[in-house]
């Protein structure tokens, strides 16, 4: 290096050092956001499976044996799932005592079809499973795993009776399908038409996720998201679970996942998200397509005398009532419940019966007020030993088929392994859905008058507080 | 949980309150099984059942007679303590004294309050004394203004203090006698009216029934107007005589249950009634207003609303309304209510900060505890500085000002350039409503009346008609004034300004009276013959558009004629522009302005006109301004073919404002003098080459000059010069974008180019004081020196070199060393320049930067307006020398001599005669690796 390139250098590195290092102290920074997206997973490259899966298969378990040519663990992982079991791990039901319990969909009822079991092949429809038909099905036999239901693209493949496929199903075209990760129509499937049709039964989740508006869902509708992005998935293990059978805490899909835990501009709205659930203001209205089921009266199904509609009456399952851009209602959530109905479980039938109530309260620290899509109704309970009943309703002679209570309650009752007197009457249950999904775009959140001041749709005594916390303060000092 | 700065004073306060509440829900409990429970509809769970009662104390439920508040809400509040402390009752009584108010009033005003301060909005003229033909005497006041008036004060006591009800009905005496039909007085006999005595349940009731209060007033039924309110509440019912009570819904003791008159701290909506368009999220009506109607007051002055509800969701017809995703007003949307602010002044739970109090107190336990407040709450609500509100003087001022709660320094300090300054200088609102998204009044011509006696109403923010839902509202935004306070500070406010044109007649002056002016132009609902003879200039015996206009001679005169013949003397068009402040429809900080070049620019909001005519009376100078309270009007009238405009002008009020208020004269002297300087360089440069060329062939002849090197410049020098030398330029650079954005602006971002301005400045200043005291240190400086003697020969020898040796490639006359590095022109340019130009721009410079912290010093200094131009001036004399001293640059023995010297410290330097090398070039270790 000569002279003069040294001077050069030199000069230039004490301009930078004096003028230009200055500014970059000095100029204000702009406030340095979270990235959401850099949580986001990428998506696996899509595999084209045509030439893999040549075919001919006769019957859908040996595509399932085709997979595990190449994929031998498959079967074994999703066999650990609750999509299979159809139960969770087991948990300490404290209302028991501490016992151990099993809960899920296998053994468990709602307010809505109300229990499997004897009901199999209508119910298992949904089963990630082929030929659960009845109490006999083989849970350790992995050729029954339906790899199609989640991996096939949902144009070819569709699920009918004990979860086997539909008749018309060409099971070489959807073997051959099978690509990328799943769609948000292998999880619709069954996710948005849970409790027997469309939008029924969360209030969050139902077709209009298919292909939603931006004004619908933010994250599917504007920028495109799929189930998965959110429910990720690590040996078939997918993250997040329903209040229906959480009894214990596990591992949740949360905003803040992607989103910082103070997200807002206004320190302000920064000072709820303690306390607050995102959703609570970022879900203003549920069921905003497509109307929900809110309301499910048993007591008057099988009767002859009312005209039947799809959203007022079957002659099947009774009288309903469904509702479209319902306010929420608001409690207190920790992730939990605090009591889940089992099988067998003495109810106070002078008084609604809460089947899966959520946990927390305002001095719960791991509790954030939510919203919920709380689904009412009127099911069978027998009167003598106050314990809820689970009808025989799928089947030659069973309720749909024969419309005779008597029988129903009484071969469901065998079903299920619970006493029956031959007595029975119809009880008011609850049945609790947090809303997660259809986040509605920043500017149709809830603004502060939503739920403070005089017309909130808060009420604050329920949930612990002396009144409106913008006047009588937060749970810090509410709760001493 | 939010900080409390004196948690022991909430505390005391705190316990102060439960006690109370506590010992107040226990005597409801008592009464009533349900403690806690607020009653359905609103209404205070503290507040136990009332027994209604009437004038004279009784049960009404027993009498049957209208309901007294004073009688009723006095068996436990001190009643008489507040209908007296209440400006709302009084509205001027009190201060009655015709033709002898303080200004700014109207001569013909009798008080400072709605009782006798004449609006002219309102129009109607309290006739203030016997032996004035009568306009409007007290029951008509009473009727009409009532609508906006809370009762009690003149709607009970008469002007000298007594009772209504005790004088005798007198046709002649303006407080009993009301206008007939046909225009001649008539005695009211107030005894058997009534009168109204101060509503509490107007504002302490959830659902008061204002329409059959309305209708009350409206029908002269003064003493039932009270009972209407209780309309809603299912305790009353409409008969022939007035109002019958429903007494079934009384209890055995006569008291009213609490579900059904809940009573409760009033809320915006009660406000709303008089005072303008309130809407809480949740009622689910799309809002609309009703434009120019005067009983939504505050909005059809100003536009302002007062709502949760986000534009976007208004029933009204407002452009571009699906992207005005923000709340009417961003208070109502974080459920502020009117009283937060405007709270009762004595409310022990908004005591203020004690301003005067003794330096070594910080808080005095003696004062007003809760229960004494309930008992005698101060009705003098906290208000600001209004532009046309004179009643009760002394609570000026107290309203809750933006400062109370919010330090808009932690909110605007880490964007916001000059935060302290723009906070000095501007109201919030300034920024923080950015638009109004309604229409307002804007002219209101009272010297012509429609057939239905209605003056012309001019609106603005609404195009093709007044309808709201069809009619499509732009809005408009408010035109900036200086709000003048009362400690003789002002700082740019938004108004919205009215221009109104009206008769007067006689002297001293009196508004003429509506039912004349109607009579000067109409016959029954019909014109005049006469009238339309002059104004019906297409003949179709109507008169439409700009045919009722007072715009030519013939018109005012045949109308003063027609006033002349009715009675009155000297009638004539007078007029006046009325300012009304907005402090409402607040906009958030995603709304508000935030565009520096929203004011910094040519088109500046600051100085944006606005229209407050169409058209100008005939005969008619510019109207007055006297009437406006602390209020100026910086700016100038421009009247064109369009009508009427008020432009402020903040150069000439006294604000130089950066990107704005150039002097364009200033600037056309710098940059000639620029060009100048570049034309020079460029000539000379010319000539240069020219001669260059010609004395290429003649070199050889001629020789070589002999040439040697210097080691000219140490590092440290060097380094300072490259310094400043890019600081100097992007002073100028980014001193452009601040001083004419709209030009310079392209490629830097206004507060970015602030910012850096200002940074660079610091580091020039250091870099100069450092290169100063190295100068001074090493002895340096006396090479910038000019030494007296022989200087001015030399000089002239240089100067003589430069026109003309140059040309030939004659030697630099002096040679240079480094003991004497500047020619003698080189060292009157550079001691001009330090000595000058540098102090003075940085003189200048400083002084800008400080005058936020120091505003008195950049004042004395001349202020802003005198040191931004000399600051500019200034600049540009840098930009010629820029030019100037990079083309000298080039006049070395080659043309990048001196430019190589400035980087490696060595240079080439001419041999003069009888001259040695100073440094010979073995001294330098590295020479030319």
């Amino acid at each position: 290096m000569n002279r003069t390139q040294a001077s050069w250098l030199l000069l230039l590195g004490g301009i930078v050092l004096f003028v230009f290092v200055p500014l970059a102290v000095f100029l204000p920074k702009a406030r340095a956001a979270g990235d959401p997206w850099a949580h986001v997973p990428e998506r696996p490259a899509p595999t084209d499976h045509h030439n893999l899966m040549p075919g001919p298969y006769e019957t859908p378990q040996d595509v399932t044996r085709a997979c595990l040519e190449c994929h031998p663990n498959a079967a074994q992982e999703v066999m650990q799932t609750s999509h299979w079991t159809w139960l969770s791990e087991p948990m300490k039901a404290a209302w028991r005592g501490g016992e151990e319990v099993q809960l899920g969909k296998k053994n468990a009822i709602n307010n809505f079809c109300i229990g499997i079991q004897g009901n199999w092949p209508g119910c298992t429809k949904c089963h990630i499973g082929y030929g659960w038909a009845d109490a006999n099905f083989d849970f350790q036999d992995e050729a029954n795993v339906d790899c199609l239901a989640c991996h096939a693209d949902m144009t070819t493949y569709g699920k009918g009776k004990a979860g086997l496929p539909a008749d018309s199903v060409d099971l070489t075209a959807a073997a051959q399908s099978v690509g990328g990760p799943p769609t948000r129509d292998n999880c619709g499937r069954c996710h948005f038409n849970g409790g027997g049709g469309n939008a029924v039964k969360h209030g969050d989740l139902d077709e209009s996720l298919y292909e939603p508006d931006p004004e619908l869902d933010v994250h599917m509708g504007k920028y495109d998201l799929v189930c998965v992005d959110c429910h990720t998935t690590e040996h078939h293990q997918i993250k997040g679970q329903a209040l229906s059978f959480a009894v214990e805490k596990h591992e949740q899909v949360a905003c803040e996942d992607c989103h910082s835990p103070r997200p807002h501009e206004d320190d302000r709205l920064n000072d709820h998200t303690d306390t607050v659930a995102c959703s609570t203001c970022h879900i203003p209205y549920s069921a905003r397509k497509w109307p929900t089921k809110v309301w499910w009266d048993w007591s008057t199904a099988g009767r002859d005398d009312i005209p039947e509609n799809h959203y007022t009456y079957l002659k099947i399952k009774g009288s309903f009532r469904y509702e479209k851009n319902i306010v929420p209602e608001y409690y207190w959530w920790n992730g939990t419940v605090s009591y889940r109905y089992i099988l067998g479980d003495e109810i106070d039938p002078s008084k609604p019966t809460m089947i899966n109530p959520p946990a927390g309260d305002i001095h719960d620290p791991n509790a954030k007020i939510w919203p919920f899509k709380v689904h009412r109704g009127r099911q069978p309970y027998d009167t003598q030993y106050r314990i809820l009943l689970q009808p025989w309703t799928v089947g030659k002679g069973a309720f749909w088929d024969a419309f005779d209570w008597q029988v129903a309650l009484e071969k469901g009752a065998e079903f299920a392994g619970i006493p029956f007197s031959g007595e029975w009457d119809f009880a008011e249950t609850w049945f609790f859905y947090p809303q997660a999904h259809m986040i509605a775009p920043a500017d149709q959140a809830l603004q502060c008058t939503d739920c403070h001041g005089p017309n909130g749709r808060l009420d604050w005594q329920a949930l612990g507080y002396p009144g409106d916390p913008a006047e009588w303060g937060g749970r810090e000092s509410s709760s001493k | 949980m939010t900080t409390l700065r004196r948690p022991w004073l909430w505390l005391v306060v705190g316990v102060g309150v439960l006690l109370v509440a506590a010992g107040m829900a226990w005597t409801a409990y008592a009464a009533d099984d349900a403690p806690t429970a607020a009653p359905a509809g609103g209404g205070s769970p503290m507040h136990p059942p009332v027994i209604l009662r009437d004038a004279d104390g009784k049960p009404v439920v027993e009498t049957g007679n209208p309901v007294s508040t004073i009688k009723t809400c006095g068996a436990c509040h001190d009643a008489d303590y507040i209908a007296s402390h209440s400006y709302h009752a009084d509205v001027g009584l009190s201060a009655w004294a015709p033709g002898q108010q303080a200004e700014p009033a109207h001569p013909w005003d009798a008080s400072p309050g709605l009782f006798g301060r004449w609006n002219p909005l309102l129009y109607r003229y309290l006739t203030p004394a016997q032996g004035q033909p009568l306009d409007m005497g007290t029951p008509e006041w009473l009727m009409r203004f009532g609508a906006r008036h809370i009762g009690g004060g003149p709607a009970v006591l008469s002007r000298d203090g007594q009772p209504l009800t005790a004088l005798t009905p007198d046709p002649d005496n303006p407080e009993t006698a009301v206008l007939g039909p046909d225009g001649q007085p008539q005695a009211w006999d107030w005894a058997a009216s009534g009168t109204v005595e101060m509503n509490c349940f107007l504002c302490h009731l959830p659902n008061p029934d204002n329409e059959a209060r309305l209708a009350a007033l409206a029908a002269g039924q003064f003493a039932w107007a009270n009972t209407a309110t209780l309309d809603a509440t299912g305790l009353v019912h409409a008969t022939d005589q007035g109002y019958a009570w429903n007494t079934d819904m009384f209890l055995s003791d006569g008291s009213v249950p609490r579900e059904v008159l809940p009573i409760q701290d009033p809320t915006s909506q009660n406000c709303a009634l008089c005072h303008g368009v309130v809407q809480a999220k949740g009622d689910n009506e799309p809002l609309v207003i009703r434009p120019g109607d005067l009983q939504q007051w505050e909005t059809a002055t100003t536009g302002q609303i007062f709502a949760a509800d986000r534009v976007s969701e208004s029933g009204m017809n407002i452009l571009g309304k699906s992207d005005l995703q923000r709340a009417w007003d961003v208070h109502a949307e974080r459920d502020v209510q009117c009283n937060d602010c405007h709270h009762a002044l004595n409310n022990p739970a908004y005591k203020e900060e004690w301003e005067d109090r003794p330096r070594y107190l910080t808080y005095d336990p003696r004062r007003v505890e809760i229960g004494d407040y309930l008992l005698r709450p101060d009705h003098d609500f906290a208000r600001g500085y209004s532009s046309q509100v004179w009643v009760d003087p002394e609570s000026e001022g107290t309203v809750r000002a933006c400062s109370d709660c919010h330090d808009a320094r932690a909110s605007h300090e880490d964007w916001l350039p000059y935060t302290e300054r723009h906070m000095m200088e501007l109201a919030c609102e300034s920024c923080h409503v950015p638009q109004i998204h309604a229409p307002a009044l804007a002219q209101v011509d009272w010297t012509v009346v429609l057939p239905n006696g209605q003056p012309r109403r001019i609106l603005r923010g609404i195009q093709g008609g007044t309808d709201p839902v069809h009619n499509e509202i732009v809005g408009f935004e408010p035109v900036a004034l200086l709000k003048a306070m009362p400690d003789g500070t002002q700082k740019w406010a938004p108004y919205n300004l009215v221009g109104v044109w009206y008769w007067i007649y006689d002297d001293p002056p009196k508004p003429v009276p509506q039912h004349l002016l109607r009579a000067a132009y109409l016959d029954g609902d019909a014109y005049r013959d006469d009238v339309l003879a002059v104004f019906d200039a297409n003949g179709d015996g109507q008169l439409q558009g700009d045919e009722l206009r007072l715009d030519s001679d013939a018109k005012v005169q045949r109308i003063a004629q027609n006033l002349e013949a009715l009675g009155l003397a000297q009638p004539r068009v007078s007029g006046e522009v009325m300012a009304f402040n907005i402090n409402h429809s607040i906009a958030d900080h995603n709304w508000a302005v935030r565009d520096c070049q929203a004011c910094h620019s040519e088109s500046s909001r600051l100085a944006a006109p606005m229209q407050v005519a169409w058209y100008v009376p005939a005969g008619v100078d510019e109207p007055s301004l006297a009437y406006n309270a602390h209020v100026t009007f910086p700016g100038t009238w421009e009247r064109t073919e369009a009508g009427l405009f008020f432009r402020p002008q903040p150069r000439e009020a006294g604000y130089y404002l950066f990107g704005h208020s150039a002097y364009p004269w200033i600037d056309w002297l710098g940059a000639l003098l620029t060009l100048g300087a570049l034309l020079g360089v460029v000539v000379h440069g010319g000539l240069r080459l020219v001669g260059h060329l010609k004395m290429a062939q003649e070199a050889q002849a001629h020789g070589q000059v002999r040439l040697h090197r210097e080691y000219m410049y140490g590092f440290y020098e060097r380094l300072w010069h490259w310094v400043q030398a890019v600081v100097i330029i992007l002073l100028i650079f980014t001193g452009l974008v601040v001083h004419r954005p709209e030009t310079f602006g392209g490629w830097l971002d206004f507060p970015l180019a602030v910012r850096v301005h200002n940074i660079l400045a610091i580091i020039l200043v250091l870099n100069a004081a450092l290169a100063l005291f190295y100068h001074l240190a090493s002895g340096e400086i006396r090479q910038f020196v000019p030494q007296p003697r022989g200087f001015f020969n030399q000089a002239i020898v240089q100067a003589r070199y430069y026109l003309g040796g140059i040309f030939r490639g004659e030697p630099h006359p002096f040679e240079k060393s480094p003991r004497r590095k500047l020619n003698p022109l080189q060292q009157i340019t550079y001691f001009g320049l330090l000595n000058v130009l540098l102090p003075l721009q940085i003189l200048t410079g400083l002084v800008m930067f400080g005058a936020q912290l120091r505003p008195d010093l950049a004042d004395k200094l001349g202020g802003l307006r005198f040191l931004a131009p000399l600051h500019t001036l200034t600049a540009w004399a840098f930009a010629a020398f820029v030019i100037m001293h990079i083309y000298l640059t080039t006049t070395g023995p080659t043309p990048t001599a001196y430019i190589k010297a400035m980087v490696t410290g060595w240079e080439e330097v001419e041999e003069h005669e009888g001259s040695a090398p100073t440094v010979a070039s073995a001294d330098t270790p590295e020479a030319e690796a």
